[in-house]
């Protein structure tokens, strides 16, 4: 697992807006000025956030100078989808367990405390 | 004849909250939200009336963690939201017993809140410091610390389950229950030391079926019998020091967790919940994005993209 660039990864997903814009991505790709308008953001705003999402390799964007169009890389969003999801796991299939678990302790002790009455 | 001084009565304990004032002071006066955190470490209470007015009455039994029950009563003199609070402390037979003021401060880091204690004597202050009164100020803040911490976005995980609260806080906190639950079933779990108890720690090994082995650690704070456990979480190494996580060296060092177990119709509900502990800026920021994360679950966003890149294709 490649470490480092998951903390960027993870640095440039603080970002509320910064989220929002990837999410925005994920039905298309987009020029700038398009990504400026639901956020009522300036340019130059949008473009910075832009940056710390391209070199966290999150977005790539097209070479044409006057039309570059941002596109969301999966991959590095992937990555941490996985590793969010491994945490969640974790603890979701403890609890599955755990309730198995607490449904035989309690089944066994009924069945205990039957016995004794025969 | 002795003149008595007012220091000599006196006990003061202070403590700052990283929390707005308005929150801290709700701490106080809101009986769901007192009754998780009020007294000393492994006190649990029972409200039984609450009613934050001057005059009003506040009487609750608090509960020992060795079983013992201590009724108590409180008088208020004055409510001044968000900065101050004053009453009179006893019980049913003794009252007052003492009278305190709880004062909150704005100030560069959050909230400071200072509880003043004035006994009937010097004599009486002296029995109330040697009963615990100082470490038990301390941890009843230190509990209002922990309250107010996760209070405030944590992150979040729960569940409902077919059992009795009695169960369900056995089955998180002794040794023999842990080992039967605890991991999902393709990781090999071990525990090195289970010694669930204020102060105790808990240190245990975790390999993948791949072979990687991690260590982890938990230094626990408070044992609520039967609804509440408060650790502090973190990665460590094979003989139990703290270390960074494996996988992201800016993940928080350590997480403040909290179970609260809550039971109804026989049936318990279990919330986890953790924030990280005196973070750096870096680590606030890897926690709340990924805090995000588990919240918007980027799945459906890659699911979104990959059906948007299909159509193109």
């Amino acid at each position: 697992m490649a470490l480092d660039h998951l903390s960027t990864t993870f640095a440039a997903l603080a970002d509320p807006t910064r989220r929002a814009i990837l999410a925005r991505l994920a039905s298309g790709e987009c020029s700038v000025t398009e990504l400026a308008e639901p956020f009522e953001m300036s340019m130059p705003a949008v473009s910075k956030h832009l940056k710390v999402l391209e070199r966290a390799g999150l977005i790539t964007r097209g070479r044409d100078a006057q039309w570059r169009p941002c596109r969301l890389d999966g991959a590095r969003l992937k990555e941490v989808a996985d590793w969010v999801d491994s945490y969640r796991q974790f603890w979701e299939e403890s609890f599955d367990r755990l309730g198995d678990y607490l449904a035989e302790v309690q089944g066994k002790k009924k069945k205990g405390g039957k016995a004794p009455k025969k | 004849m002795t003149v008595m001084t007012q220091t000599d009565r006196e006990l003061v304990i202070t403590r700052v909250f990283d929390a707005p004032r308005e929150l801290v002071f709700d701490a106080f006066l809101d009986p769901k939200n007192i009754a998780r955190w009020w007294g000393p470490r492994g006190f649990r209470n029972t409200i039984h009336e609450m009613d934050p007015r001057p005059g009003g009455v506040w009487r609750y039994t608090m509960h020992g963690p060795d079983g013992t029950d201590y009724p108590n009563k409180i008088i208020y003199d004055e409510i001044v939201r968000p900065e101050r609070i004053s009453y009179g402390h006893g019980d049913d037979k003794v009252f007052p017993m003492f009278h305190a003021t709880i004062s909150l401060e704005e100030t560069a880091g959050g909230t400071k809140v200072t509880l003043y204690i004035l006994c009937n004597s010097a004599e009486e202050r002296e029995e109330f410091v040697k009963f615990g009164a100082v470490e038990g100020g301390e941890q009843n803040l230190q509990r209002l610390g922990e309250h107010l911490a996760v209070s405030r976005g944590a992150f979040t995980i729960s569940r409902t389950f077919d059992a009795p609260r009695g169960l369900v806080f056995k089955a998180w906190t002794e040794r023999e229950h842990l080992m039967h639950w605890w991991g999902p079933a393709a990781m090999t779990m071990e525990l090195l030391t289970a010694d669930i108890r204020p102060g105790g720690t808990m240190h245990y090994s975790m390999r993948s079926p791949d072979g990687q082995e991690m260590w982890g650690k938990w230094a626990i704070r408070d044992v609520v019998v039967p609804e509440r456990l408060v650790w502090i979480n973190s990665f460590s190494d094979a003989e139990g020091n703290v270390t960074r996580a494996p996988f992201a060296p800016e993940f928080p060092l350590e997480v403040l967790s909290v179970v609260t177990l809550d039971e109804h119709d026989g049936k318990t509900t279990l919330t986890m919940q953790g924030v990280p502990l005196n973070p750096t800026e870096a680590e606030r920021k890897l926690f709340d994005a990924f805090h995000a994360s588990m919240q918007m679950g980027w799945g459906a966003t890659l699911d979104k993209l990959d059906a948007h890149l299909s159509t193109r294709s």
